[in-house]
């Protein structure tokens, strides 16, 4: 219990996926425009993030492990990623047409999404039991989903204050990110791991 | 031992690709969206510009709700008369069915209106509306500056040599963007059918109107009582046509003393 505590603490806060290792970098650039398109991104993900690695740790672990062909978790992880993802909005698009319309344009941008990649193969590298790897998985997405959020408000923000005109826009959140960036990283080592 | 491996990677790799694909075909025929083919047909046939003059954010929008009923067929703007009438077949509707319709003028004053003053600003309806109302005398009346004319995207709009828009019915959609854009409100979006319209908006008494404006309505009844089938009445000193009742017999062109009704086409 303990541990996966400090799993989620430390996937969402310490090992930030965006802010510390610096995955899913375009997705915080070009959907943090706004907070509730933000919002269904970050669902999206938590979502995918939570079943890709469920779904790749039992490859990993039955098929990969057993065979010693561990070298080809990348390929295939990608083939299970893209698979789930399709899936997935095949069946949206079937049962629930509202969640498909407002999540719908961003699960193609996912299927190609580095943090949902890096969150997976961490989660292998970090030797986890198959609860630890789920729970990895949501905590990581949370994170995301957290600093898209964090993002999206700030430059909601920023759009209405008086900036430099040389900032406006990107250049500004660029700054941002940077900022939040060296506040994600005062957070390490406050819990021992 | 290494031949063993590659062996393994190629079997294992083939194996989850072809489980993958398995799924996804599956999942392709379990949760297949029944959509209605004839969307894909009218997607065809409409401009694929998204331009949104429609009044829906989409082609596919629009050729969803067409094909729902939900959205009349000839909307659409860039397609004009030959996208509607090829949707008209695909949904099985005439297209005068669906009513195409055509912006028009309910003013005929123009130079034969009366001036207030000398207006010398922006030459923009809009911004002479602000200044005591326009020059015109009348109220009501077309300054004939042209927001309706720049502000049709078909450049159906044109103004001729008596100071007033004139629309070209070939190319008029009926929009409804020259309708938003008229400070006087005296745009209308109509349907094609009807010929005899009242081509004035003034709500002044008819002494006053006369002293302005050489074919303004001045609510004289004699339209009425020469109307057969009873279209037409007097409401705040100006004449208007029942659209459902008027038979287009042309009776009230005649009659009407001011020449503000008139029939379109003849």
């Amino acid at each position: 219990m303990e541990n996966i505590l400090a799993i989620m603490l430390s996937a969402i806060f310490i090992n930030n996926l965006v802010l510390t290792k610096f995955l899913g970098l375009c997705p915080l650039f070009g959907v943090s425009k706004d907070t509730k398109s933000a919002m269904g991104m970050s669902l999206a993900v938590i979502f995918v993030m939570t079943l890709a690695s469920a779904s790749t740790w039992l490859i990993y672990t039955y098929m990969l492990t057993p065979l010693n062909i561990r070298f080809l978790q990348t390929i295939s992880f990608i083939l299970l990623i893209a698979t789930l993802v399709q899936l997935i909005e095949l069946i949206i698009r079937k049962h629930s047409p509202p969640l498909y319309r407002s999540l719908g344009i961003y699960l193609p941008l996912i299927t190609t999404n580095c943090a949902i990649m890096g969150a997976v193969l961490l989660s292998i590298r970090g030797g986890y039991s198959f609860v630890e790897g789920i729970v990895f998985g949501i905590s990581a997405g949370v994170g995301f989903g957290m600093v898209l959020l964090i993002m999206s408000g700030i430059r909601e923000r920023l759009e209405l204050s008086d900036t430099p005109k040389s900032l406006e826009g990107v250049p500004l959140a660029f700054i941002t990110v940077g900022i939040l960036s060296i506040i994600f990283v005062s957070f390490f080592g406050r819990i021992p791991l | 031992m290494t031949d063993g491996l590659i062996i393994d990677s190629i079997i294992a790799l083939s194996a989850l690709g072809l489980i993958c694909s398995a799924v996804l075909v599956w999942a392709a025929k379990k949760f297949a969206v029944m959509t209605d083919p004839r969307v894909e047909k009218v997607l065809e046939v409409l401009p694929g510009t998204n331009c949104g003059a429609c009044g829906l954010p989409s082609c596919y929008e629009y050729a969803e709700q067409a094909v729902g009923g939900k959205a009349a067929a000839g909307l659409c703007v860039l397609g004009g008369e030959e996208a509607a009438e090829k949707m008209g077949n695909i949904l099985g509707v005439s297209i005068g069915e669906m009513g195409r319709r055509v912006a028009l003028l309910q003013c005929n004053g123009g130079i034969r209106c009366d001036d207030k003053f000398q207006y010398d600003g922006v030459k923009s309806c809009r911004a002479a509306a602000l200044v005591r109302g326009s020059g015109k005398a009348c109220i009501y009346g077309c300054m004939g500056y042209g927001d309706c004319m720049r502000a049709c995207p078909l450049g159906a709009i044109s103004i001729d040599k008596d100071g007033l828009p004139v629309v070209d019915e070939q190319v008029c959609v009926g929009c409804d963007l020259c309708v938003d854009v008229c400070p006087k409100g005296i745009l209308t979006v109509i349907s094609r059918d009807k010929k005899t319209h009242v081509l004035c908006s003034s709500h002044d008494k008819g002494k006053y109107v006369k002293s302005i404006c050489e074919v303004g309505c001045i609510g004289c009844n004699i339209c009425i009582k020469a109307c057969p089938s009873e279209a037409i009445t007097i409401k705040d000193n100006l004449a208007v046509i029942d659209s459902e009742l008027c038979t287009d017999c042309g009776i009230c062109v005649e009659k009407c003393p001011m020449k503000c009704i008139k029939s379109k086409g003849g």
